[in-house]
Parts: structure tokens; C-alpha cells; sequence
């Protein structure tokens, strides 16, 4: 951004602060001032023109610093842009690109793009038809995510939100995709967590995060958002699948609320503005499928939104629930019994995700969601104390498994391969009858499947083709100890 | 009392700067809390509160619309008219290299009057870097007119760095 008399030479226009109003600011002046357009004042602070009036301007200013009345204010006919570039990448940036650290140097020059665009139009989106692996067993084989697929993460405060993002951010990124991590308004100490995750997993070359702080400014963490869906969409029209999560939109709508408090819009629900589901469904309308010069490519849009005492009706929580293609409720309770990830698979929802799936993996969620049915409902009954004869006691015992299978040992990813083997293996009784070794024996097959090649290569052969659970569970009965033993082998 | 704009006319055409408006605006607010100070404080006795040109003024307009003095109620009102046309007052700001006498600021003034016409006051600041000429600012648009912003144009025309 050039200085301030640049401006002034160049628009010939100025104002002068009449009202300040913490962070929303009043000017006269700058009579061809347009909505959105950044206005830079004589101290060197910049904003952004909220709205106008025959008399005076309403800007929403980026910085803490106090503005005095009469100072003096230039327009810029710019808006707020972000730079974005493969520079990027491995870099903790604010909303307008200023990194924590220096960047790396490079010849290619970064590329400047508008914070507000447009969402793109029907016509260049296409069916979410790839899954999205996100390493956890619970959701790729339950509640499959599909490439391009919006899926609101919703729960309580601590109950594994992040952690299954973490996981999800680490199964694509090693795959090679972007993902793109936005904290908005968060505590340092949780940023740099992340970061250390990121760093220590040697994934952060695929991973950008665009962070706010919780003492920032208002307009800069309204800005989170809009900012990380424009790095994502310059990924996208560079030919990569991006993975963009938002972390979360309950803080991103209580600072939009305090914007809008001080510009005195008219409160609505929870004291809301009335354009709150506009904010946040043109963003999230920015995510999907899509058909770009570079073949079929994806924004895999994961908002978190965080509830209160396991309430989905909140505003904000119903507001973006019906944006979404779906949610995972992260289940307090579930959380307390221990259960890693404390998903639960009655209350979540995939619109669009199972269509991804191909006949094989619909096969195992038909399976295992009428199993998981039938597994709570017997223990249900179990808690009445009646005897219970085999048939029950032999589905509490395979439940208990299952319930094992898919607890995750927190940051670990399991192949989605693996992931099918693995359960047509326990589907056949093949893996260890005591509970408490499963976690151990997924381990080590995991560590196999990811070190020996061959053995890589038979599990993804098996996979890809059966076509059926059937024809994988008879394979597996038939070859399942040779399996079992070149899986316990390194 | 005429409820009228005319009866403050003298008054307001007398304003040449905002230098000029604070001024008033200060003295009649030192009217209205000088003539309430006492019972007995009669207008007279209080408009030697403020400078004897404004005191001078006042008494005109207030003898010429015939109020009557001695209702003090007569008087706030009076005053108060004109404390709010006083805000009306579209301000011109004009960044000069020299300090203008008063001729100069008279000048500018009239040519104001006779171009734009009344409610216009000039905000003169002096800023002897801009060797020449004036920037001014009206109604949110900004124009440079200076000597300065002249040279540095040749010189960036020329590609001359100093």
C-alpha cells in the first residue's frame, strides 16, 4: 500500500474524522467513496468503508490504535486484497498477508486477490463424487466426506474438535493436497499448537494458516474467513484439492455482532444482525466441486462451530447447519465414556458423502450403522439386568469390538484401505479376541502398511477390487491368517 | 421576535474564517451564562462579558428586530437561533504559504460570496513548504494547486532526483 499523499493526489478526495466509535469511525468527505474500498488515514491506519450516507462515511477500522476526530482520511480505490502464491504455503499469515515470520524469498511475484468474491456459479460445479479420506475409521467408513463436500464440525468446548481436524488436515496433507487451517480469534497458545502439530507431523509445507488473535482488532478477524477462502480459491484455479477449515463461526459471528452493535444496526436474535446468515452463507457458498481449467477440483469446506451444552438449536449452530451438507456431532457424553473421536454417528449427518462411496464401502456402512443400531439398543436393554442369552450377549461382545476398532488413538490416521481390511477382518472374527489388543494390532498394521511396499500394494489390490463386501469377506476368510501374518511382520 | 434567518443576517455575512466562527460561538455562549448569573444582571451589564465589536453587533440586531431586553427569555432565544445557524456554516479549507492579512482573507472571502455565495467560512492554515500557490479542500474533494506540488511534477517529468 502506497502512502498517504499518494492517495490524496490521486483521488483528490479527502474527509475528516467527525465520530469515532471504538472500532467503526464517522468521516464527511470522500464524496465518491464506495462500500468496501479501503481508506487510509494521515496516521497511517487503514479501514474499510462499511456504509454511506448523503453526509458521512462509516469505516470499520484495522487497528486498535485511537483515531482522533478530524483526522484526516483518504480513499485509495482499492479494496481489501490478500496475496496469495505457493509462497504461502508453510506460512502463518493474517487476514492481509502479513506472515509471523519473514518469507521466503522467491522470483515469482505474489499475486494480489479481492478478500470478497463472488461465489462461483453453478455452472462450473460439478458432483461431489471422490471421498475424502480423513484417516478416522468412524467417519470414512460411517460418515463418509466427499471432495468439495461442506461439513460443519459441531460440539461442545473440548470434545475432540480440533484434534479431528488435526487428523483430517494431516491424512490430506499427506496425501498432497492443501489444506488451509483458519483460527479465528484464538488464543496464541492454541496457534502455536497447531502449528507445532503441523511442523512436527512434516506436513506444514502443504498447510497455510491464516490466524487472527483473539485481541486483535474487529475488522481484521472478520477478515479471517474471506481471506483463507481466497488462498483456498487461488489453490483450487492452481489445479489442487483444498481442505479449508474454520475454526470456528461462532467467534467469526460474535465479532461480526460487535461490528455491527457499534455501527448501530438493528439487533436481532441473540442481538444478531439481520445480515448474519449472509455473512456467512456467501462464504460457505465459495466451497464445493468444481470444473476448472485444471480438471475437476475441490474446496472441502469444514466450519466448526461450537455449541453449549450439547444444544443444536442454537442461532448461529441452525444457521449453518442448513448451509452445510451435513454435520458430526461431537458428543459430550460420548466424550466422557472415552470414546476417541466422541462422534456420534446417530445425531451427525452426511448429505453427500455417501454418494462418493463406491459398492464396496456403501456395503460396510449399511453393515456397520445397522450394527451400531442394534449394539445400542441391546445395551439398552442389558441395563434393565435381564439374563440375556447369546445371541445378545454375542452382539455386545462383537459391539465392544466395533467400539474399539473405531476409537483412534489421538493424531494417528489409519488408511482408508486399512480401514476396510481391517473391518472385514474383525467382521470375521479374524483379529484378536480380547478388546484391549486391537488398539495395539491396528497399530502395527497401520506401521506395516505404511513402511513395506508390497504389502501396500496387496492391501490396496484387495480393496480396489472387490467389489462387494461379500467377495472381501470371503477372500478374507479364506486368506485371512496368511494376511494376518505378513501384516505382523515387518 | 421574527422567527426569521434575516434577523441574525448582519452577523452572519460579518464571519470571514472558522477562527472567526469559534470566536463568536464562544462569546455567546459567555452571554448566555452571564445573563442568568444574577437577578438584577441586567443585557447591557452583560454584554460586556464579550469583546466590544460582537457586543456591538448583537445590540444591533437585538434593537433593529425590536426585542426586548429586559425578558431575558427573549434574549436566549434570540441567541440560541443563532448558535444553530452557526453550525450550518460549510467550511472551505485552504493550506497557504503565507500568513494572509486581513485583506487578503477579505478578498478570498468576497470572491467566495460572489462565486458560491453566503454560509461559507474559510479555514486558512499556513504551510510555507508549498512555496506558493494553495491546496484546498471543499466538500471531501482535495486540489493541490501549489508551487510545490508544480516543481515536483518538472521534476518528475525530468526523472531529477534530489
Amino acid at each position: 500500500m502506497k502512502n498517504f499523499e499518494y492517495y490524496l493526489d490521486a483521488t483528490s478526495e479527502i474527509g475528516f474524522v467527525q465520530k469515532v466509535n471504538d472500532a467503526i469511525v464517522y468521516t464527511d468527505g470522500l464524496p465518491s467513496v464506495k462500500p468496501e474500498e479501503i481508506v487510509l488515514f494521515e496516521t497511517g491506519e487503514y479501514g474499510m468503508t462499511l456504509s454511506l450516507t448523503a453526509d458521512t462515511v462509516e469505516i470499520l477500522v484495522f487497528s486498535k490504535k485511537f483515531t482522533r476526530t478530524g483526522t484526516r482520511v483518504v480513499r485509495t480505490n482499492e479494496f481489501i486484497k490478500v496475496p496469495v502464491g505457493q509462497r504461502l504455503l508453510g506460512n502463518i499469515i493474517d487476514p492481509v498477508g502479513n506472515p509471523i515470520t519473514p518469507m521466503k524469498s522467491s522470483k515469482t511475484p505474489l499475486e494480489y486477490r479481492l478478500i470478497n468474491n463472488p461465489a462461483t456459479g453453478i455452472l462450473s460445479r460439478i458432483t461431489i463424487n471422490r471421498q475424502m479420506e480423513t484417516g478416522v475409521p468412524l467417519v470414512d467408513l460411517i460418515m463418509p466426506l466427499g471432495f468439495g463436500q461442506r461439513e460443519l464440525v459441531i460440539g461442545d468446548r473440548k470434545t475432540g474438535k480440533t484434534n479431528f481436524l488435526m487428523q483430517t488436515i494431516l491424512s490430506q496433507a499427506k496425501q498432497g493436497n492443501i489444506c488451509i487451517y483458519a483460527a479465528i480469534g484464538k488464543k496464541v497458545l492454541d496457534i502455536k499448537e497447531a502449528e507445532e502439530f503441523f511442523r512436527k507431523n512434516n506436513i506444514m509445507d502443504r498447510v497455510i494458516i491464516v490466524y487472527s488473535r483473539f485481541q486483535d482488532p474487529i475488522g481484521i478477524t472478520y477478515l479471517v474467513p474471506y481471506s483463507a477462502m481466497t488462498i483456498a480459491e487461488y489453490f483450487r484455479d492452481q489445479g489442487e484439492d483444498v481442505i479449508l477449515v474454520l475454526d470456528d463461526l461462532v467467534t467469526h459471528a460474535k465479532f461480526y455482532r460487535e461490528i455491527s452493535l457499534l455501527g448501530k444496526r438493528f439487533p436481532g436474535r441473540n442481538s444478531y444482525p439481520g445480515d448474519i446468515f449472509f455473512t456467512h452463507a456467501k462464504l460457505l457458498e465459495r466451497a464445493g466441486n468444481f470444473i476448472t481449467s485444471k480438471g475437476e477440483k475441490s474446496i472441502t469446506c469444514l466450519p466448526v462451530v461450537e455449541s453449549t451444552q450439547g444444544d443444536l438449536s442454537g442461532y448461529i449452530q441452525t444457521n449453518i447447519v442448513s448451509m452445510t451438507d451435513g454435520h458430526l456431532y461431537f458428543d459430550t457424553e460420548l466424550f466422557a465414556k472415552g470414546r476417541r473421536p466422541a462422534i456420534n454417528p446417530f445425531i451427525s449427518v452426511t448429505r453427500v458423502g455417501r454418494q462418493t462411496q463406491s459398492g464396496i464401502k456403501r456395503d460396510i456402512n449399511r453393515e456397520l450403522l445397522s450394527f451400531l443400531t442394534i449394539y445400542e439398543k441391546m445395551q439398552n436393554f442389558s441395563h434393565f439386568g435381564a439374563e440375556l442369552n447369546e445371541g445378545i450377549k454375542s452382539t455386545l461382545d462383537f459391539g465392544e469390538k466395533l467400539t474399539a476398532f473405531l476409537d483412534q488413538p489421538l493424531s494417528t490416521i489409519t488408511p482408508l484401505s486399512v480401514q476396510i481390511i481391517l473391518f472385514a477382518m474383525l467382521w470375521n472374527n479374524k483379529i484378536q479376541n480380547n478388546t484391549e489388543s486391537i488398539d495395539k494390532d491396528i497399530e502395527k498394521i497401520v506401521s506395516v502398511y505404511n513402511t513395506n511396499k508390497d504389502v501396500k500394494k496387496l492391501i490396496d489390490d484387495l480393496v480396489s477390487n472387490s467389489t462387494s463386501l461379500n467377495g472381501l469377506l470371503t477372500i478374507i476368510k479364506d486368506k485371512g491368517k496368511d494376511l494376518l501374518q505378513l501384516l505382523g511382520s515387518k | 421576535m421574527q422567527n426569521s434567518i434575516l434577523i441574525y443576517f448582519d452577523i452572519l455575512t460579518s464571519l470571514r474564517t472558522t477562527e472567526d466562527l469559534n470566536e463568536l460561538s464562544f462569546e455567546i455562549d459567555n452571554l448566555l451564562s452571564s445573563i442568568f448569573e444574577t437577578n438584577n444582571q441586567s443585557f447591557d451589564k452583560a454584554l460586556k462579558s464579550i469583546s466590544i465589536d460582537t457586543a456591538k453587533k448583537i445590540n444591533d440586531a437585538i434593537s433593529k428586530n425590536g426585542i426586548n431586553t429586559a425578558n431575558k427569555e427573549l434574549i436566549r432565544n434570540f441567541l440560541d437561533g443563532l448558535k444553530k445557524l452557526l453550525g450550518k456554516f460549510k467550511t472551505i479549507r485552504l493550506i497557504i504559504s503565507i500568513d494572509p492579512s486581513h485583506n487578503v482573507i477579505e478578498n478570498i472571502h468576497n470572491w467566495v460570496v460572489s462565486n458560491l455565495g453566503e454560509g461559507y467560512l474559510l479555514d486558512i492554515e499556513t504551510n510555507q513548504n508549498l512555496l506558493g500557490g494553495a491546496i484546498i479542500e471543499f466538500d471531501g474533494k482535495y486540489k493541490d494547486f501549489t508551487v510545490k506540488k508544480d516543481l515536483e511534477n518538472v521534476f518528475l517529468s525530468k526523472k531529477i532526483t534530489l
